[in-house]
């Protein structure tokens, strides 16, 4: 896609982007997102180092590096790096350059390796980063200090009930922090049984036409397009009404302000069991012993849940069918957007089903997520067009010259009847309705704070 | 040799001409079944599939020389479909709901590279290369792909039984895979 290079940072005449760190605070508060945030080649490189190089950001599931010297090339932002479980069992996540020249250590996707070859001049690094081997030094590089030389790495790394994530920032606060009052929700789909969550074979990956923040405000929990844009799942039968109908039913929540994150949330009538319609052989292995009473009844009335992790890390926790004449299976997939450039996101997906559940529902339940929400995902593949066309219009001229704002304002005052549940037994402000957008102005506020911290605005 | 009939050499040159035969009608069977998904006659498509196809694209990734073997993966699938999730499919895009082919996209599926090996005329293994144009809106892209399929011969008509699509690609160049390559 061509685009179109605007703004520019000259003392007479402010930014653009300078504009919008003054007036978005108050946009926001008027519920309106200016459209022009979703594509720009300025804006987007200021995302890059504020938001992805400041935050903690996901990089792999700790199921998918079991052993010791197994590792995954992911990256952060569009930087590379490699998550790798070292010969000491430490996961770290290593800057994917050669401290010689810079060149490519890995261009590989995943595997197994007892250490990482510079192909160039042959420099060698453990799997823990250190500097292990090199060619001629003796003669070549006689005062070299190696143990200065090891690969560089993210400074800080962490898990958080398999899920690892990375920060390039030393100063970031710690990721039990970060992620908050959100573990309570996060709790709920990761610690259903002892063994856990694992993630079934290798990623989906695909190329959307879109900026990554539509991948975040889709799955924050905009509850309001599946009866419009995903009617035609529910004509062919592939989902219930109420795990993705018409939004505004009875026990729909919305969970937003909850430590910058947020998730939409549909539930059956207290005293139903769901479990996301996992079947009794898989949900009757559910226990709730590392669950609070609230977590675990929740879990019980649960239909389906949304939410992202700020700032790209999304997930789905549904049950749903391939084929209306076979039963729904539920899985959890968590997605992350990750920035390919301006206008421009590779979609990567991961399945996840409880470690205890049988290789037969395992292989049942990956169909059923396969159809829903994959790149072939009968869901998913009706997103994907929907955010490119965001993506195109906020490219414009018209935009930026016009002032452009997008309506972020359902469940404010004045729109729709959404009341703060005084009783919730979990953190966040919940909304007794999905019928809001909260959750996505959540994103937004938390997108915008992240973006002026450390700016000069 | 007036009058004298070799038959070993009109047992080759039959043999020969069954095989020419058998490879024409695999290419005219690919051929009309790439016509109808370029068509959008996509329950059409459904008539020329056995009923207990196995239809499968599996994920690729890049690994290190030597792990050939598992450079397709056995567990993860852009589609891993039976006759009823196809079929699902194929009604979805039929029905008039699927925003995502509403209008169609431009699609034309080139084939060519084509292999056949035979055992017999009821199972037929064929080797063929795609090349998938795909079109949406102002996007354009290209998909590539070796394909190996299992053709069974149900009432004298050939049937796909059983396609894996081995891609190209570790990331689908894509937005979305609406329908089958």
């Amino acid at each position: 896609m061509t685009q179109v290079v605007k703004g520019s940072h000259s003392a007479e005449q402010p930014s653009q982007i300078d504009e919008l760190m003054r007036t978005m605070g108050s946009d926001l508060e008027q519920g309106l997102v200016p459209l022009w945030v979703y594509n720009d080649p300025d804006l987007y490189r200021l995302e890059l180092e504020r938001i992805f190089a400041r935050n903690w950001v996901f990089m792999a599931h700790e199921s998918e590096i079991p052993r010791k010297g197994d590792y995954v090339s992911r990256p952060i932002g569009e930087d590379p790096f490699i998550v790798v479980r070292g010969e000491d069992d430490k996961i770290r996540v290593l800057f994917d350059s050669c401290r010689h020249r810079g060149a490519r250590l890995c261009s590989t996707d995943k595997g197994n390796a007892r250490h990482f070859h510079c192909p160039y001049h042959g420099w060698t690094y453990t799997t823990t980063g250190a500097l292990k081997g090199v060619p001629n030094k003796a003669t070549a590089f006689t005062g070299l200090d190696q143990s200065q030389w090891g690969l560089h790495e993210a400074p800080r790394v962490d898990s958080y009930r398999g899920l690892i994530f990375a920060a390039l920032d030393p100063n970031v606060m710690p990721l039990k922090e970060f992620l908050g009052d959100f573990c309570w929700y996060l709790d709920i789909h990761l610690g259903l049984t002892e063994g856990g969550m694992e993630v079934v074979g290798v990623p989906h990956r695909w190329h959307i036409d879109a900026d990554w923040k539509s991948g975040s405000d889709n799955f924050a929990g905009d509850s309001y397009h599946t009866q419009s844009l995903h009617q035609s799942i529910l004509h062919i039968g592939l989902s219930s009404r109420a795990a993705a109908g018409a939004s505004g039913g009875k026990n729909d929540i919305h969970v937003t302000e909850c430590s910058g994150h947020s998730s939409s949330i549909r539930r059956k009538d207290p005293g139903e069991i769901s479990f996301w319609g996992y079947p009794p052989e898989v949900y009757e292995r559910f226990n709730a012993d590392g669950l609070t009473e609230g977590q675990f009844e929740l879990a019980k009335r649960s239909v389906s849940h949304t939410g992202t992790v700020f700032p790209n890390l999304s997930f789905i926790h549904i049950g749903v069918t391939d084929d209306p004449d076979k039963p729904m299976a539920a899985y959890l997939s968590f997605r992350q957007w990750q920035p390919k450039g301006p206008g421009r996101l590779e979609a990567w997906s991961w399945v996840l089903l409880p470690k205890e559940a049988s290789d037969e529902y395992k292989a049942r339940a990956y169909k059923a997520a396969v159809a829903t929400f994959s790149p072939s995902g009968n869901f998913e593949q009706d997103d994907s067009l929907i955010w490119s066309g965001i993506t195109r219009a906020a490219n414009s001229v018209f935009a930026r010259s016009a002032g452009l704002r997008l309506n972020y304002q359902m469940g404010m005052s004045g729109m729709s009847n959404a009341d703060i549940m005084s009783d919730w037994p979990g953190p966040g402000v919940v909304y007794d309705t999905n019928l809001e957008e909260g959750v996505q102005r959540t994103f937004f506020r938390h997108w915008y704070e992240a973006m002026r911290r450390g700016g000069a605005f | 040799m007036g009058g004298h009939f070799d038959m070993e050499k009109i047992m080759k040159n039959a043999d020969v001409g069954h095989r020419y035969e058998l490879q024409r009608r695999v290419e005219q069977f690919l051929y009309k079944e790439a016509e109808l998904l370029d068509r959008w006659k996509v329950m059409a498509w459904l008539d020329l599939i056995t009923a207990d196809i196995d239809y499968r694209i599996p994920i690729r990734t890049t690994l290190e020389n030597g792990h050939e073997d598992e450079l397709f993966s056995s567990q993860a699938f852009h589609m891993v479909e039976d006759y009823g999730s196809l079929s699902a499919r194929m009604r979805r895009l039929d029905g008039g709901f699927a925003f995502s082919e509403s209008p169609r996209s431009r699609a034309r599926r080139h084939i060519s590279n084509i292999r056949v090996n035979s055992q017999s005329d009821d199972i037929v293994e064929v080797t063929s290369n795609l090349l998938f144009f795909w079109a949406r809106d102002e996007l354009e892209r290209l998909i590539s792909a070796e394909r190996r399929d299992v053709l069974a011969n149900v009432d004298g008509e050939l049937r796909l039984a059983r396609r894996t699509v081995f891609l190209d690609h570790v990331a689908l160049p894509i937005p979305n895979l609406t329908v089958v390559l």
